[in-house]
């Protein structure tokens, strides 16, 4: 009979399952592990690719880690930590020698880097610090501190403030933007830009009317423009009825693009109501345009090119054996160790100097016409 | 496995059983059940895809536990939405209860340094009262589960905002973080398994084999139609290979995960309930037909208020699991989880009427998606493709039923 021949069939190819799974021992993937030295699988944990930035991170480090000699597992979490964690937990079980991770959220992961470190892999944290784990073996990022610093500098001169003066009677008034909560290199970007801020705030040259000027009131979850531009409409409505706003902090393009949305609505961007002063960061393609348009003022370019051959050379460092070049030593410190890490220079960009991302290679000239 | 859920047949169609050959009665009984053995099959295939694709990777013992760690807390809110769907009922607030009730937890242990099996419990307490708040509204009010949940899903997650301030709190004490990641503890002699794993398999073929003998010879004594010997044997064997499997795969890891344990806990008590308990066979004739229901003395009120009830709780203890498993409380806990527990729960053979469904075929449908999940990150394609793949496997499993009932109704 036709069923019970397919039963039996079932029943052996069950027992046969069976049969193998007595067969593996205790060992976790290891069995994927090449010997030390070159080649094997590094595993890139990003977080997300709804950023045009992330999507060239990945690819930058991918090429350049294959032209070094490893194969590359490159997996994006969506913007939702409960991915990360099990796609960082499915690269240990794959026996990955190495772990590239921009994390989504940064104190989310002391568990799976628990894990990893009992396999042996070592970590590279990379752009954002992750927090809260002595399993951390490097940190690869831009100086975040100064990215705010060159938003917050901008600003000033570009409003001429000037020196801080106690006696200057130009009142400029600003709104504040910072990126997303869970970040941890939110407060390194807003810290920057206040220190350069904070002593115009004190002579009163520089005024935020909506009085909301602490970091948890400024954040903006998740980078979303939408949530920027949403903020934004509200500011305007409530504080620059008869008054203008001269200048918006933004941390990031994406967030100055819903921004100057809100302040186009509003009736900025015309002859007689200028938009103010924007900054922005990671030189994104939508938001370079818009600097050449004059709507967007100012973004800063960190090439990640550059971080990506950074990371690659620091991975292959560690496992070849050889001397890991950091250059900072002291200041990032994540709760439970101090992570060496190495810093790249961001650089500022203005309608002025776009020709430079072309110069690079960041663009083709095609790309910014 | 949950035969028993089916509706009765109507007795005046089925044939005299003496005609019935044992292919009929094995096709019969394949079809009346075809939601979930379809999607048994379904999970099965998926399995042995991946396990090739991944070059066997899947099935390697800490994959298998990591399986188990990445879905559980979607498997018990499954398990939850399942029974609200059988009621009849939707529960979108599920992702920012269980934000929120992690957030809280978060708070008591972090902030507080609330020893953690009180912290637990109070957990699960607020959501016992979240969920009381909505059912309330929904039983006694009367204001329909969609819209009452809805405003749940805002007023839960403007409150895990609040909370925590737009920030993530760390870390837990080790104890609360083993609810997610922990094992059983290993004891006895060293052998090269898990010995008590191998233990709980044990007992766990034993139970299955004891209820399959007490359920054929009960229906022996009632005169109903069973399976041949030799194929009621081959089920058997069948079952016992696969639980020795899955068990000397888990034992020569670390063991049962602690969240396995919680889950199989869930299965079994709530199981019985619905399958068994008074209130669970009335949760189905609410969903069924909720006029005869009422008109049978079923009291809709306070069975609608406990689904719910049940919901919070579940919910509150899926938040506990997931903090504990990202050693935080974050604001962005649990975006989406209602509509994944939805989806697993209709992959796992509910209806959008209600009064159809099992616990079992929720833990089904939500290790389709899983396996899915892991199967593709292992195999490295990207969330962007996946969610197209689940939704279109959502859609192909709905779709199957909605034209398998077509053809039995015809």
């Amino acid at each position: 009979m036709r069923t019970r021949t397919l039963g039996i069939a079932v029943t052996t190819a069950l027992l046969a399952v069976s049969l193998t799974a007595c067969g593996q021992e205790a060992k976790g993937g290891s069995r994927y592990k090449p010997a030390d030295g070159k080649g094997g699988t590094i595993g890139l944990a990003m977080p997300t690719k709804s950023s045009e930035r992330w999507i060239a991170d990945g690819k930058n480090m991918a090429a350049q880690f294959k032209k070094a000699g490893y194969d590359t597992d490159l997996q994006y979490g969506d913007d939702k930590v409960e991915n990360q964690v099990a796609q960082i937990e499915n690269m240990i079980t794959k026996g990955h020698r190495l772990l590239v991770v921009a994390a989504i959220n940064g104190s989310a992961l002391t568990d799976v880097l628990k894990r990893a470190h009992d396999a042996g892999i070592p970590v590279i944290s990379y752009d954002r610090l992750i927090l809260g784990t002595k399993n951390v073996n490097y940190y690869a990022s831009f100086d975040n501190e100064r990215v705010g610093r060159l938003q917050g500098q901008y600003l000033v001169d570009k409003l001429k403030l000037g020196k801080p003066d106690k006696n200057a009677d130009d009142t400029r008034s600003i709104e504040l933007f910072a990126g997303d909560p869970d970040d941890n290199n939110t407060k390194y970007f807003w810290n920057g830009a206040m220190k350069v801020l904070k002593p115009y705030f004190e002579t009163g040259q520089l005024v935020v009317r909506s009085k909301q000027t602490r970091l948890t009131q400024a954040t903006t979850l998740k980078w979303d423009g939408g949530t920027a531009q949403k903020r934004m409409d509200d500011l305007i409505s409530r504080s620059y009825g008869d008054q203008r706003v001269d200048a918006v902090l933004s941390p990031y393009d994406g967030i100055s693009i819903g921004i100057i949305s809100a302040l186009k609505s509003a009736g900025y961007g015309s002859k007689s109501e200028p938009l103010p002063v924007i900054t922005g960061q990671d030189a994104e393609l939508a938001s370079v345009k818009s600097i050449m348009r004059g709507e967007q003022t100012q973004t800063v370019f960190k090439d990640t090119r550059k971080l990506a051959a950074q990371t690659v050379k620091m991975g292959d460092a560690v496992l070849t054996g050889k001397k890991v070049q950091v250059n900072n030593t002291k200041d990032y410190h994540n709760g439970e160790k101090t992570v060496p890490a190495f810093l790249l220079e961001p650089v500022s960009v203005d309608k002025s100097n776009t020709r430079l991302l072309v110069d690079e290679g960041y663009f083709t000239a095609g790309q910014l016409k | 496995m949950t035969t028993t859920t089916t509706p009765p047949r109507d007795p005046s169609s089925a044939p005299p059983p003496a005609v019935r050959s044992a292919g009929a009665l094995l096709l019969d009984s394949m079809r009346s059940n075809m939601r979930q053995y379809g999607m048994l099959i379904a999970l099965a295939f998926i399995v042995v895809l991946f396990q090739i694709w991944t070059d066997g990777t899947l099935l390697l013992p800490n994959n298998v536990s990591n399986l188990i760690q990445q879905n559980g807390y979607i498997l018990i809110l499954a398990i939850g939405m399942m029974i609200v769907i059988i009621a009849g009922h939707i529960d979108l607030s599920v992702g920012s209860l269980v934000a929120f009730v992690g957030a809280m937890s978060a708070v008591m242990m972090v902030k507080h340094d609330m020893p953690w099996v009180l912290a637990l419990v109070l957990s699960l307490l607020i959501g016992a009262v979240a969920g009381a708040w909505q059912g309330f509204f929904i039983a006694y009010v009367g204001i329909p589960s969609f819209i009452v949940t809805l405003a749940g899903m805002l007023l839960f997650r403007g409150l895990t905002q609040i909370v925590l301030e737009g920030q993530s709190l760390a870390p837990f004490p080790d104890g609360f973080q083993n609810i997610a990641k922990g094992f059983i503890p290993e004891m006895g002699p060293y052998t090269q398994y898990h010995n008590p794993t191998l233990l709980l398999g044990l007992a766990t073929i034993v139970f299955l084999l004891l209820r399959e003998w007490r359920d054929r010879k009960r229906q022996l004594a009632f005169e109903l139609d069973v399976l041949p010997t030799g194929l009621w044997a081959a089920k058997c064997v069948a079952m016992t290979a696969a639980v020795v499997a899955f068990t000397l795969t888990l034992a020569s890891f670390h063991g049962v995960p602690v969240v396995m344990l919680i889950m199989c806990a869930l299965l079994l008590v709530l199981g019985h309930v619905m399958r068994n308990a008074v209130v669970g066979r009335h949760v189905y004739a609410l969903g069924g037909n909720k006029a005869a229901a009422k008109l049978s003395g079923v009291k809709d009120k306070r069975v609608t208020f406990l689904v719910f009830v049940n919901m919070g709780v579940l919910a509150a203890l899926a938040g506990c699991v997931y903090a504990a498993r990202l050693n935080a409380g974050t604001p962005q806990a649990g975006l989406n989880f209602e509509l994944e527990a939805i989806a697993a729960s209709f992959i796992g053979g509910a209806s959008m009427s209600g009064g159809v469904g099992t616990v079992m075929g929720a833990v089904i449908g939500g290790l389709v998606l899983g396996v899915l999940n892991n199967g593709m990150s292992l195999v490295g394609i990207g969330t962007d493709y996946q969610q197209v793949i689940k939704g279109l496997v959502l859609l192909a499993a709905v779709g199957f039923d909605v034209w398998n009932k077509r053809k039995v109704g015809r």
